[in-house]
């Protein structure tokens, strides 16, 4: 057993039973906060794959710095070409697979999310109260232009694939290791998010939300899901019905 | 009138003739299948065989119900452009799945590899 001894914050750190749950995060030019995330990571006592989606900044030598501190804990997964978020995804969840993973959690590399929220989207997966967790964001809490792109994503992830969630778009997911060989993703960039949702529908998996704690910074606000990506996805959603 | 009509038959029949020529030589060069160069061949010969007989494209335009035979052309001509653009989007969909399989497999092999040296 892998019990988590270093955390500092709360006290309910303390007892988490982290032993097989990897933490895959896609980083694209994420050199300001992904060494200091994937370290903190570790010392909480998960395994990290970190997928560099071919970014050209020193996103991979911060990385390769890390893994000579911690060699067992971290896994550095480079793409040589810049393929999307859907693609690093996909690759940071088949190597988790191989690894033996037990659970998968995708966390993005902006510092956005709190690590304290990975512990509550595992709950109902290790309680078997669900095989699939996507950790909602509060709306309220978001910029008025990223509340209503995000709100128009849930509205055509409801209009496409049939299923209501609280926020299509989150970055923090988890899921069962023995269902990931059940998605068929085909997206490359932001509708990956969209298409999760999907298969979940397609494969009648279990699915439950939990609400998480967004940190909004200067990085965190220029990316994700704004009105183009917005209406990129839309166009990908209609393609792929008439596929 | 008649050395206007003439004229763009002419021009027809000698566009159609260089396009086939060119398929023929991209074909022998190895670098598209026989399948594509015979749906090419056969368009390029209806071309001919419209400019040789304009009233065959009338004749089909009232047989369909379409007024003009320039409009039936017209039509049969943004539709076929249409399918092959999304034929085409499909197509390279297709590529881009594949490239990423590739920069999967890679980026897994290569820290593989680096974990066996230890």
């Amino acid at each position: 057993m892998n019990k988590n001894m270093f955390s500092s914050e709360d006290s309910d750190d303390s007892i988490e039973d982290t032993d097989g749950v990897f933490i895959v995060i896609p980083a694209f030019n994420e050199e300001k906060t992904v060494g200091s995330i994937v370290e903190e990571l570790v010392r909480r006592g998960y395994k990290v794959a970190l997928v560099d989606d071919g970014s050209v900044d020193r996103t991979y030598e911060i990385i390769k710095k890390s893994k000579l501190k911690y060699p067992n804990n971290i896994f550095l997964l480079k793409h040589p070409i810049n393929r999307g978020l859907g693609a690093a995804l996909k690759t940071g969840m088949t190597f988790s697979l191989l690894k033996g993973a037990k659970y998968v959690v995708t966390f993005d590399a902006d510092g956005q999310h709190a690590f304290e929220d990975i512990k509550n989207v595992c709950i109902p997966l290790k309680a078997d109260d669900a095989q699939v967790v996507i950790g909602a964001r509060p709306f309220e809490d978001m910029p008025t232009t990223k509340r209503f792109a995000n709100n128009i994503m849930n509205l055509l992830t409801y209009l496409f694939y049939r299923t209501k969630v609280k926020d299509s778009q989150s970055g923090l997911r988890a899921f069962k290791a023995n269902i990931i060989p059940k998605f068929n993703i085909l997206s490359h960039g932001y509708g990956v998010s969209s298409e999760f949702i999907k298969e979940i529908h397609r494969n009648h998996l279990k699915l439950e939300e939990v609400s998480i704690k967004t940190i909004y910074t200067d990085e965190t606000q220029n990316k994700g899901t704004n009105i183009f990506t917005g209406m990129k996805i839309l166009f990908k959603m209609i393609i792929n019905v008439l596929k | 009138m008649l050395e206007l009509i003439s004229l763009y038959k002419i021009l027809f029949i000698v566009l159609a003739i260089l396009a086939i020529s060119f398929v023929l030589g991209i074909y022998k060069n190895g670098k598209i299948s026989m399948k594509v160069i015979i749906l090419w061949i056969f368009l390029w010969f209806i071309l001919i065989i419209f400019s040789l007989i304009p009233d065959l494209t009338t004749f089909l335009a009232n047989y369909l119900g379409i007024g003009r035979g320039i409009d039936l052309l017209f039509i049969v001509g943004i539709l076929g452009a249409y399918y092959l653009l999304f034929r085409l989007y499909l197509n390279i969909e297709n590529i881009n799945q594949d490239i990423n399989k590739l920069v999967t497999e890679i980026a897994i092999f290569n820290e593989n590899r680096e974990e066996d040296e230890k």
